[in-house]
């Protein structure tokens, strides 16, 4: 769409006076900035012997603040953005924080070990990390405040059914006002609300789907929930197509996949060796069926949707994938008739044999 | 500001045509919403499935089914696979080639599954090959290369990759510093082979696109096989070495061609390795082990700071 000399120009237009680096020297950045906060904070405990646990709440907790007055600086500053290390602080400040809170309480409640302090912990580590996505914007700290805050019920001495239902109504809650507020600001660069949205709508389904979250419930709940892992997603495939929202949509079509896959264990039947084939053939003609009708429709497009590639970046998705596909052969079973060969003691693998026995 | 409003900033300034304008405006309003990405993975996903099943398949009823069954219904998809894959294919190219239409690339790839299937199943059943079966793998891969060539695909080129690693006894899904003894020096032969292959082939102009998927595998082999090299007590210096001369390439290579993802191979997997053999002796809690993570850890943060700034968020 743009020629390169043309891409230079209005990138230089769009240079903003923050410090910015490559996803993969971000990660690296972050890494070792994380290694050294855990080992600067253990050398301290180590150093001067800090056993008991109102000296390690303190210790964490003052860590917890100085990392986040080091986060502070470095953005405001430094003027760092999305360059690792100062992410790298935010995770730690946030953790320690919890720690402490969670050492505190558990030094409250004596000797007896229980539910209380991991309440804390959690209560504490959603808020921090809520606290650290309003100031500083990154999306996986509204992620792990929403996780955090999930994992409260579960600390609280009630029954199974309500303790989902809790986190089941706290995760809509989130989705419908993240929701909200992305189709106010849906024009703006960016699409920071579209995947908390996205994730809080994955959580609510993790919770609801007994057979992945592995809940041990019975009775009406739990074919409730059976309803729930079938409505989930298409009332999300309908919300995201309606407003070709990628993530949720995405979303929407791993749980659809999941449900599928875990039908039959909800109904308590076994599944049997030509599930995974009806399944595949189920995929592959969805695919060509809707790639035709959407091919076939004016300009190879239909409500807006094409299946043409536009952009750069999902070739470089595809490579991705194909490149890790290494590492990800399916199992074909191999010959066990080999006697006599040398022992590689590693296992054998590719698509041309893999371990196993027909 | 708005993307639209910067957009139609940028039309009436003259820095972007009215096309382009449209074009991109288009996209933003996401009134041309692409789903290449998502049925591509579905596709995938359906392929990997359905061998899946087809194994367990085999597996489960083979005395019921009969060798005929199985093998005439394993050829048939095969040859299905394979001449809808001729018939369809773009003349040879050694650069970069458009797949013909979406299923293409996964009908090869499914085909290729397929085969590997059926002489899984031939040898079990028949014993061909007897002790010398794991030629299978090389005669495997050495197809899948000339397919993954010939049709311009990666998935098949990750599975000739990781079919070769077979046969030299590797797993590549597997975690790599777990490299028994007897298996390093294979792991280490078959690192520089991929690397050698995937440089040669560039060199000689043919898919050069397909470099990095070599690169990828044989330094992430290579890196393993070496730090097992170093946890193993016996060489360890000598493997240490290698590595730290691995990992200075990957770097200097790294930036070089600025493709970032080896220069953060060279130093996660080079800290490692120098890191276990520092630290053989040293209890990690102590005193010593932490003050060192924290030193070493600010000069590699410092040196990679040095080298952002560099290259900004290129």
């Amino acid at each position: 769409m743009l020629e390169s000399s043309q891409s230079a120009r209005l990138e230089a237009e769009l240079q903003v006076d923050l410090r910015r680096t490559n996803n993969f020297l971000r990660g690296v950045l972050f890494l070792f900035t994380g290694l050294i906060v855990a080992a600067s904070v253990l050398l301290t405990i180590t150093v001067f012997d800090l056993d008991d646990e109102l000296l390690l709440a303190t210790t964490t907790g003052i860590a917890g603040i100085l990392f986040f007055a080091l986060l502070e600086c470095l953005v405001s500053r430094f003027r760092l953005y999305r360059f690792g290390v100062e992410e790298a602080f935010a995770v730690a400040a946030a953790v320690l924080l919890s720690v402490s809170g969670g050492a505190i309480a558990s030094a409250l409640r004596g000797s007896r070990p229980g539910e209380f302090p991991a309440l804390v912990a959690l209560c504490i580590g959603a808020l921090s990390a809520f606290g650290i996505y309003r100031r500083f914007g990154y999306v996986y700290a509204a992620f792990a405040a929403t996780i955090c805050a999930s994992g409260i019920p579960f600390q609280i001495a009630l029954s199974a059914e309500v303790q989902r239902f809790l986190v089941a109504a706290m995760l809509t809650l989130v989705f419908v006002v993240v929701r909200s507020k992305r189709l106010q600001n849906a024009s703006e660069p960016g699409d920071e609300y579209g995947i908390i949205q996205a994730s809080a709508w994955a959580g609510l389904y993790f919770v609801l789907n007994l057979q992945i979250s592995l809940g041990r419930i019975e009775g009406w709940f739990y074919w409730g929930t059976y309803v729930m892992i079938w409505f989930l997603p298409i009332i999300g495939l309908r919300l995201a197509l309606r407003i070709k929202d990628r993530a949720l949509m995405d979303v929407s079509l791993a749980m659809a996949l999941v449900t599928l896959v875990t039908n039959k264990p909800y109904l308590g039947l076994s599944r049997q060796p030509w599930d995974p084939i009806l399944l595949g053939i189920f995929l592959m003609a969805a695919v060509i069926i809707l790639r035709r009708w959407l091919s076939k429709g004016p300009d190879s497009r239909r409500y807006g949707f094409t299946p043409v590639r536009l952009l750069t970046g999902d070739s470089r998705l595809l490579t991705f994938v194909s490149t890790a596909s290494a590492a990800f052969q399916p199992e074909v079973p191999a010959t066990t008739s080999a006697p006599g060969k040398p022992d590689f003691s590693g296992g054998r693998s590719g698509g041309a044999g893999a371990s196993g026995s027909f | 500001m708005t993307i639209l409003a910067r957009l139609e900033q940028w039309k009436e300034s003259g820095a972007i045509t009215s096309v382009q304008f449209d074009a991109i405006s288009e996209l933003v309003r996401k009134d041309r919403f692409s789903v290449f990405f998502e049925l591509n993975a579905l596709f995938y996903l359906g392929v990997l499935s359905f061998v899946a099943g087809v194994a367990w398949v085999i597996q489960t009823y083979l005395s019921t089914l009969g060798d005929t069954a199985i093998l005439s219904g394993l050829t048939l998809l095969l040859c299905l696979s394979f001449s809808y894959c001729f018939s369809r294919a773009l003349p040879y190219s050694p650069g970069q080639m458009e797949s013909p239409n979406l299923a293409f690339d996964y009908v090869l790839y499914l085909g290729c599954l397929l085969f590997a299937v059926e002489l899984a199943y031939l040898e079990t059943r028949f014993h061909l090959m007897q002790s010398e079966w794991d030629y299978y793998l090389l005669f495997s891969s050495v197809l899948f290369f000339g397919l993954a060539y010939r049709f311009d695909n990666r998935f098949v080129l990750s599975l000739a990759l990781s079919t070769l690693a077979g046969w030299f006894g590797l797993r590549i899904s597997r975690f790599a510093f777990s490299y028994g003894e007897s298996l390093r020096p294979y792991a280490l032969v078959y690192g520089v082979l991929v690397a050698s292959i995937g440089i040669w082939l560039h060199r000689c102009g043919i898919k050069k696109h397909f470099t990095e998927t070599y690169l990828h595998i044989a330094s992430n082999v290579l890196f393993g096989a070496l730090i097992s090299g170093i946890i193993v007590r016996e060489s360890a210096w000598l493997y240490l070495m290698g590595l730290l001369g691995l990992a200075g390439i990957a770097i200097v290579e790294g930036v070089r061609f600025r493709r970032f993802a080896f220069v953060a191979y060279g130093v996660l997997y080079g800290y490692i390795g120098m890191s276990v053999r520092l630290l053989r002796d040293v209890r990690i809690d102590s005193t010593a082990a932490l003050s060192y993570l924290i030193v070493s850890g600010m000069l590699v943060i410092l040196s990679m700071i040095l080298l952002a700034r560099r290259f900004g968020s290129e």
